[in-house]
């Protein structure tokens, strides 16, 4: 395949974005290292979008630097970025067929039509997009429209390329489908991926790094499996694993944890409780839902609430007691006035002392 | 039987509708095209059948043909002008600028100006020796001129007026339309490397075809149809110098009172407006981009 393009790396240098009074980013600084796929991850309005459109150099910074493969690119136009972008509505041309969709690029840029037709052909053949080059964007199904936004991207053989919320329209069917397509040109193509999405299925499953972003400051900068294993803050692990992680009080383990400073928090995902006779964990059932391999338990546990995935079907009633265990190096602690996690020697020894 | 109900349901409902324009619209047409068979009836004489008779003096009609070289030569001046002047004023106010209300009402208040109002402030301007055009001419050294009062310039005063009073009603379609391109769609553009002009005239100017077309119909249309300012500015004159085909017609009419010739005259701008109007149709149609 001659597509093929190297990735450059991306770097974000204290950028700030303010809308009149709002302020959108503030100190935001990120590398994106060359070749990789990068997940910015957040709810609506944590600013993701924002920074993808600042590396695309279709919103301005207020202050900050931004630098694609080196070069100082914060003055520049998107076209001098030698970027690609997938939008989240596609943003085909409605009034061209497929085919002058995907060469509008090279077209504007002057390349012959000999070779526009041959890097078409190649671009149509990998998307298998042939039968539809004729064809205009109206007359596609919604899958095959995103795949010529793909195409649109890929045949310019930018080196990065950035795309927002590309799957949010198409069924859930078909965007398993088109993540493991995406993954698989970005792996065969080399270019540099910055991928926003507000679903943490696709930023786990095709990321190598996920940005994790919360109003307009990163939360944590990890691969996927760090950020589930060792989530840096309270806010990275409620939004990552669903059910979120339960974030309990010291109260919750009784005389236990007796004198530790209030602003601590004990972090458990609900598919690492265990129904245990002589687990430190008491809690009160408030309601059950059957998800099918498991039932989701909803408890209160010393005036806080906890959910607890449970395997089997179990029926439970309101009011209960249950007595949950949960096994140590599942548990994390944090530390809500500071917005971090604890890696206290000493303390991760008393919650160990718990469970015995 | 229910069925039935069901139809005379719907005849009821559009019948209001249909008397209107049945008696105020198809029935003069089709009494034009009668009366244009037969003769002026003028006094005890009645009207004659005449045939085809009204229609040579037609062609032997050397101020017809001057009224439609006029209506020519003013339909092709003031249709492109005013929807190419519309877009670009469009282009502008959708831009964020600011007092972008202020100047978009500013473009559109020519519209809501009745058009005698409208050739009235232009009178003001275009008056010899104390107009405003003269004023400003005479302050900077420039001799008096008489604009409408000389045969070589009096259409294109008219016309004018008319560009002047079309564009900011178009304006109003374009800016319609382009609030409806989403900016992605631009946005998109611009990373694939399309500069203003690349984006305006692959882009914007394609997607805006749909309202071309409606506008430049419309224009079509109104360039046969909008005569008002001709009665303040010109009378048609001099010497049918500023003359259109629909004012010539409304002069043989209820100035000359030659009702037949007057009908004769109509039934040939009705026929033009269809061919034009159809003709640009299908013309447009196989360019014109429908969402």
């Amino acid at each position: 395949m001659t597509v093929a393009a190297n990735g450059q790396a991306i770097s974000l240098q204290h950028v700030r974005k303010v809308w009149g009074q709002t302020v959108s980013l503030e100190d935001l600084s990120l590398e994106v290292p060359a070749g990789s796929f990068t997940a910015v991850l957040g709810p609506s309005g944590c600013g993701k979008s924002t920074t993808l459109r600042i590396i695309a150099g279709l919103e301005s910074v207020s202050a900050g630097k931004v630098l694609i493969g080196g070069r100082d690119v914060t003055e520049y136009s998107p076209a001098q970025r030698g970027i690609s972008m997938v939008f989240q509505s596609y943003a085909l041309f409605p009034h061209l067929t497929v085919a002058e969709n995907i060469v509008f690029g090279l077209k504007v840029a002057g390349v012959p039509r000999q070779e526009r037709q041959r890097r078409l052909n190649e671009v149509a053949e990998l998307l298998e997009l042939a039968p539809y080059l004729n064809r205009k964007p109206a007359a596609l199904s919604g899958g095959q429209q995103q795949r010529v936004a793909l195409g649109r991207a890929v045949i310019s053989q930018r080196p990065v390329c950035l795309m927002d919320e590309p799957l949010s329209n198409l069924d859930a069917r078909l965007r398993d489908e088109m993540r493991r397509e995406i993954r698989r040109l970005q792996r065969a193509l080399g270019f540099t991926m910055v991928y926003v999405t507000h679903d943490q299925t696709e930023a786990i499953t095709m990321a190598d790094r996920v940005v994790l972003m919360n109003k307009g400051q990163i939360e944590q900068v990890a691969s996927p499996e760090e950020i589930y294993q060792r989530p840096a803050t309270p806010f990275a692990a409620r939004f990552i694993g669903t059910p979120p992680m339960n974030l309990l009080p010291p109260a919750a383990f009784g005389e236990a944890l007796r004198g530790v400073p209030e602003t601590l928090r004990i972090g458990v995902r609900p598919e690492a409780l265990t129904e245990s006779a002589d687990g430190p964990i008491t809690a009160q059932v408030k309601g059950a839902e059957f998800l099918g391999a498991d039932t989701l338990v909803e408890l209160n546990c010393a005036g806080a609430d906890l959910l607890a995935k449970l395997p089997g079907t179990r029926s439970l009633t309101p009011g209960e007691t249950l007595r949950l265990a949960v096994t140590p190096d599942q548990l994390h602690a944090f530390d809500i006035a500071q917005n971090s996690r604890l890696e206290d020697e000493s303390l991760a020894a008393r919650i160990r002392d718990i469970q015995r | 039987m229910l069925r039935t109900r069901g139809w005379i349901h719907a005849w009821l409902l559009l019948l209001p509708g249909f008397v209107f324009l049945i008696a105020f619209t198809h029935l003069p047409a089709l009494t034009t095209l009668w009366s244009s068979f037969f003769t002026t009836p003028r006094g005890r004489r009645p009207a004659k059948w005449a045939g085809l008779e009204n229609y040579d003096t037609l062609i032997g009609d050397p101020i017809f043909w001057k009224v439609l070289w006029n209506n020519a030569i003013y339909a092709a001046g003031t249709i492109p002008l005013s929807i190419i002047i519309a877009l670009v004023m469009a282009l502008w106010v959708n831009r964020q600028l600011a007092g972008r209300g202020f100047v978009r009402m500013a473009y559109f208040t020519p519209t809501v100006l009745p058009m005698i109002a409208v050739a009235n402030i232009w009178m003001f301007f275009y008056t010899p020796g104390f107009g405003l055009i003269d004023q400003i001419g005479g302050a900077l050294g420039f001799g008096q001129t008489n604009i409408l009062g000389s045969a070589n310039s009096a259409l294109f005063g008219v016309m004018v007026v008319t560009i002047w009073k079309e564009a900011g009603f178009f304006m109003i379609f374009y800016l319609a339309a382009l609030q409806t391109i989403p900016t992605s769609l631009i946005e998109a553009a611009r990373v694939e490397g399309a500069g203003g002009w690349t984006i305006f005239r692959r882009i914007t100017l394609p997607l805006l075809m749909p309202t071309t077309l409606f506008v430049s119909i419309n224009a079509v249309v109104n360039s046969f149809r909008m005569v008002d300012h001709i009665f303040i500015l010109t009378g048609g004159g001099p010497d049918n110098a500023s003359s259109l085909l629909l004012f010539y017609i409304y002069e043989v009419a209820f100035r000359f009172w030659d009702t037949a010739y007057a009908a004769t005259l109509t039934v040939v701008l009705l026929v033009f407006l269809m061919i034009l109007a159809i003709g640009q149709f299908f013309l447009f149609d196989r360019k014109v981009h429908y969402r």
